[in-house]
Formats: structure tokens, C-alpha cells, sequence
């Protein structure tokens, strides 16, 4: 410590790395609310995950203790997309559904499971019967 | 205050404990998902760490201040990035789920590159079982924690200016990836440190045993932190070779170069596994040679790379303005040959992968070039200081 603070150019670098440091700090999402919470097991993700359908979808699976789940084509969006071509690519939105799978595991998708996540609004087949549903999502058994 | 011998045994030791730790940690997972091992293991990792932070003599102020507010920022940064969730962390949560770490070859989740060796989210995945739960936050943290062992070598390497100068281009270089949950700034640290201990080795004759034994740790690292570190550790390889057979040094150093090349098997074990679980690697496959003959004799292929190079990766550019001016100023060829070597053939490996994605090439280009030149911006701004130092502090080697 004392070979930093005797020396002007040590501190003057030293003072660079600092800076160096909040700017990291500074370009990142840094929340005192996240550090609170970082070893919490139970804490909700809310500023890692931006869309509250994937945090809704495991408030249901975990309500009704399902195991494997499956989803519904709207919200897999485009099966197979053809990822030669840069303009399919950035067309195809895949979050909400990488991200209901990736935050809900150990819940596994299955595409052979009853359970079926749908959005809201999206229109379910006759067969299906609603088991819950919430703000964004609903859950039905086929 | 110790004297410098002294002070460099000791932070080699450290070093060797800690990058075995993080091997063994490896290995006791793929012999079998024993908490009570793995716990013991990561508790040790934490020990030794806080033992060297306690450790007044060394004289690392302001390494300790780094890695302290690092992981304070780790801690309060939530968990947005795309490879980070779907690569990295999820490989680490289904490792820590499924008490296995060949969990994700299963064929579950096939999107997340279920090829990727898994050495970090072993760590992570440790991380939470010595925590006893998940969470999306924390395990991020042992991402952080695999970067001490390099960091605390290279304050070995120089004096605290030159230190300093050292953490403040790695702080700008590696930028937000300390904190993000990837595995890019770890390839790029474990890259830099270990052509640094292979020159020292090889080209500055270092006899010391631990150094070997640090190379022979990070070399393993190194190939199964993911398959950029693979290309980087084949490089390292050959270089071994090329050093040594070019001068008919061989039969000098034939046993350090053996010991070296079998840290081979760590990877190839993985690749074998992979291969007998049928998880293939989705560029280098069959149809990597139709893409290549698709783009090899396509100009406008190149010119796209090129741009791209010179455009988007401002940090690389800086690295080389850094490294040739370092050279002319100190007109040390040894070192200045040795990196650039490596970093040419890195980039040329690069550009052939580039040529061999099957996706679209503008695109794979504008999400990856950045972080996969780290490894060069890096290790051609750590040997373009080395060559200030050495010439600066008038360094023993010089002198051969």
C-alpha cells in the first residue's frame, strides 16, 4: 500500500483504476436491490428477466406442481428458423420461449406433456381445459 | 518485506493451489456429484483466497481493491446476457440440478450448445452447492472467483506501476466481462497468462517447478473453458513444438514438453464423451467443408471479415498500435515475435471458422468478433508492456 501512496505516479495510476472500476460500474445494471437479494434462493428476477410472462409462467407451474410442460406454438414463434439468412434471425424472437425454459428448470418442457402454457389473449383449441391463469399467460390441460 | 524470490515462490504456490483446486473441483465432479467433496473443495478455493488477501507482504493493494469491488459489482448486476442464461448459467443450473456434469448431454435444450466444455459452470454449479440453493445472481460470482489465479500470477510478472498499468488495460480490455456470466474474458486471461509462462519456460529457460506445473493447470483450463480456448490451446501446443524443434532444443526439454502435452486429455475425454452421446458441435461438423468451399473463393466474404476486424474491434486495433509501438521503442524481438506469431495464427484460425459458420456471416460477425479478439487485444497488450518493463526495469533476461 505504502508504494502506491508514496509514489505520485503509482497514485495517479492507481486513482485510473478506480475510475476504471465505476466506469464498469457505472455502464452495468448495477442495483443495491440485486446485491440484497443475491444469495436470496426465493427472489424473483425482475431486472435480470424483462418479461413478466416468463416469471408468471413459473408462478403457475410451480402453483400446480407440474414437472414438464409444454408450450404453446405462439409463443415458440417460428419452428426451425432458417438462420442463414441475418434478416430471419432478427426477426425471430425466441426470448419469451428460451427464457421459460432456461428460468423454470428444473421444470423440463416436454413436447408430449398435458400442460400447456398459451398467452392470454391467444385462442386455445375446444379440447383444452383451463386450469389457471394470470396476467399474461394461462394455463391448460389438452 | 519479502525479497523477490521469496515473494514469487509464494504467489506460485498460491497459484498452483488454487488453479488445482479449481481442476480437482473438475474431476471429483466427473468421477461422481459428491456435495461433501465438492463443498470441501470450493470452501478450500475460498480459504486460500482469503489467506492471500490477509497476507500482508505481498504488497497487492490495489489487486485486493480490484477484486473486491469486481465482486461487489458481480453481486448487484442482474443476469441479462444471452449467453450468459442460455449457455453458461443454465449448463451451471443443470449441473447443480441434476448432480451431474454431463447433465446437459441429455439432449434437452439442444439450442444451448450442449458441446461447450464445461469447466466454468462446474464451478458455478459447486458454487451453489456449497450455498445449498440456485439463484439467478450468485453463481456469476464463481466466474469471477476462476479469474484470480491468473490475476494473482501476474503480479509476479511485474512491479506495482507496471501492475497497475497491467489491471487498468485488462479493466479496459475485458470491460464489462468480469461481471456478465461468460466465459470470453476467461479464455482471454488464461490465454495471455499462459503464452506468458510458455515464453518464460521455453524462450527465457524458467525452471522453476511450479511454473511448469501453473502452465500445465492453465493449459487444462484453458481447453475446457470453450472451444475458442480449444483453437488457443492447440496454437499454444505447436508453438511448444515450433520453439523447441526449431532449434533442436527437443531432447533438452523433452520431459517438460511431454508433461505439457498431456494436458490433451481433459479435452479430448470431453470431445470422446460428447461424441459417444452424439452432441456434435454446430460449425465444426460434415458440413463445415461445403461452407468453406461455398465462402474460400468468395471476395466478398473476405472484405466482410476484414471490415468487421477493423470497424468493430476498436480494443484489438488498440493492442496492436500498442504492441508495435512497444516494439519500437524497445526493439525486443523475442517477445515481440512470440506474440505476434501467436496472435497471427490465432487470427488466421478466426478467419477460417469465420468462412466455415453456417449461419449468416454478418451477423455471426456482428454478435461474436468483438468477443472472440479479445484473446488477441489482451495478450498484445500484456507482452506489449512486458517489453516496456523489461526494458524499462533493465529486466535479468535481457542480458542473455
Amino acid at each position: 500500500m505504502k508504494i502506491i501512496f508514496q509514489n505520485k505516479l503509482n497514485l495517479f495510476l492507481f486513482f485510473l483504476l478506480i475510475i476504471n472500476l465505476i466506469y464498469i460500474k457505472n455502464i452495468s445494471y448495477f442495483k443495491l436491490e440485486i446485491i440484497k437479494n443475491s444469495f436470496n434462493k426465493n427472489w424473483i428476477p425482475i431486472y435480470s428477466i424483462y418479461r413478466p410472462e416468463v416469471i408468471e409462467s413459473k408462478y403457475l407451474l410451480n402453483k400446480h406442481r407440474i414437472s414438464k410442460f409444454n408450450i404453446s406454438q405462439k409463443i415458440i414463434g417460428e419452428t426451425n428458423p432458417d438462420f442463414s439468412s441475418a434478416n430471419t434471425i432478427k426477426a425471430t424472437d425466441a426470448y419469451t420461449y428460451l427464457r421459460i425454459i432456461t428460468y423454470n428448470y428444473p421444470i423440463k418442457f416436454d413436447s408430449n406433456s398435458k400442460y400447456f402454457l398459451f398467452f392470454k389473449n391467444e385462442k386455445a383449441p375446444e379440447e383444452c381445459k383451463e386450469l389457471d391463469k394470470g396476467e399474461h399467460l394461462k394455463l391448460l390441460v389438452c | 518485506m519479502l525479497d523477490q524470490t521469496k515473494r514469487g515462490s509464494i504467489i506460485e504456490i498460491v497459484v498452483s493451489i488454487l488453479a488445482l483446486l479449481i481442476l480437482l473441483n473438475y474431476f471429483a465432479m466427473l468421477i461422481g456429484y459428491n456435495e461433501f467433496v465438492i463443498k470441501l473443495i470450493f470452501s478450500l478455493y475460498i480459504c486460500v483466497i482469503l489467506v492471500f488477501f490477509v497476507y500482508k507482504p505481498l504488497n497487492f493493494f490495489h489487486l485486493k481493491i480490484t477484486l473486491i469491488i469486481l465482486m461487489i459489482i458481480v453481486l448487484g448486476n442482474p443476469t441479462h446476457f444471452w449467453d450468459a442464461w442460455a449457455i453458461w448459467l443454465f449448463h451451471a443450473k443443470r449441473i447443480f440440478f441434476e448432480q451431474s456434469i454431463t447433465a446437459q448431454l441429455d439432449g434437452y435444450a439442444k439450442w444451448s450448445h450442449n458441446d461447450y466444455p464445461v469447466i466454468a459452470p462446474a464451478f458455478a454449479a459447486s458454487l451453489a452447492t456449497l450455498v445449498g440453493g440456485w439463484n439467478n445472481i450468485f453463481p456469476k460470482l464463481a466466474f469471477l472467483l476462476m479469474y484470480f489465479p491468473p490475476l494473482i500470477l501476474s503480479i509476479k510478472i511485474f512491479n506495482v506501476r507496471y501492475h497497475l498499468l497491467l489491471l487498468i488495460l485488462i479493466l479496459y480490455i475485458l470491460n464489462l466481462q468480469f461481471i456478465l456470466g461468460l466465459a470470453d474474458g476467461l479464455v482471454a486471461i488464461y490465454f495471455t497468462l499462459s503464452s506468458y509462462l510458455i515464453y518464460d519456460i521455453f524462450v527465457n529457460k524458467q525452471n522453476s517447478f511450479f511454473c511448469l506445473l501453473i502452465t500445465f493447470c492453465f493449459l487444462i483450463i484453458l481447453s475446457l473453458l470453450k472451444n475458442e480456448g480449444i483453437v488457443l490451446y492447440v496454437i499454444l501446443l505447436g508453438t511448444i513444438s515450433l520453439i523447441n524443434f526449431s532449434k533442436i532444443k527437443f531432447l533438452q526439454n523433452y520431459k517438460k514438453i511431454i508433461f505439457l502435452f498431456f494436458s490433451v486429455i481433459p479435452i479430448l475425454a470431453w470431445k470422446i464423451i460428447c461424441f459417444k452421446n452424439s452432441v456434435n458441435s454446430d460449425i465444426i461438423n460434415y458440413e463445415a467443408i461445403n461452407a468453406l468451399s461455398n465462402r474460400i473463393f468468395d471476395y466478398n466474404s473476405f472484405k466482410l471479415i476484414f471490415k468487421f476486424i477493423i470497424i468493430d474491434t476498436k480494443r484489438l486495433i488498440f493492442s496492436i498500435i500498442f504492441i508495435l509501438m512497444a516494439f519500437y521503442f524497445t526493439k525486443n524481438k523475442k517477445v515481440n515475435y512470440f506474440s505476434l506469431s501467436i496472435g497471427t495464427t490465432y487470427l488466421f484460425f478466426l478467419i477460417i471458422i469465420y468462412l466455415i459458420i453456417p449461419y449468416d456471416l454478418s451477423w455471426s460477425l456482428e454478435t461474436t468478433i468483438t468477443r472472440v479478439t479479445m484473446p488477441l487485444a489482451l495478450s498484445f497488450s500484456f507482452f506489449g508492456l512486458l517489453q516496456i518493463y523489461y526494458k524499462k526495469e533493465k529486466y535479468p533476461y535481457l542480458k542473455k
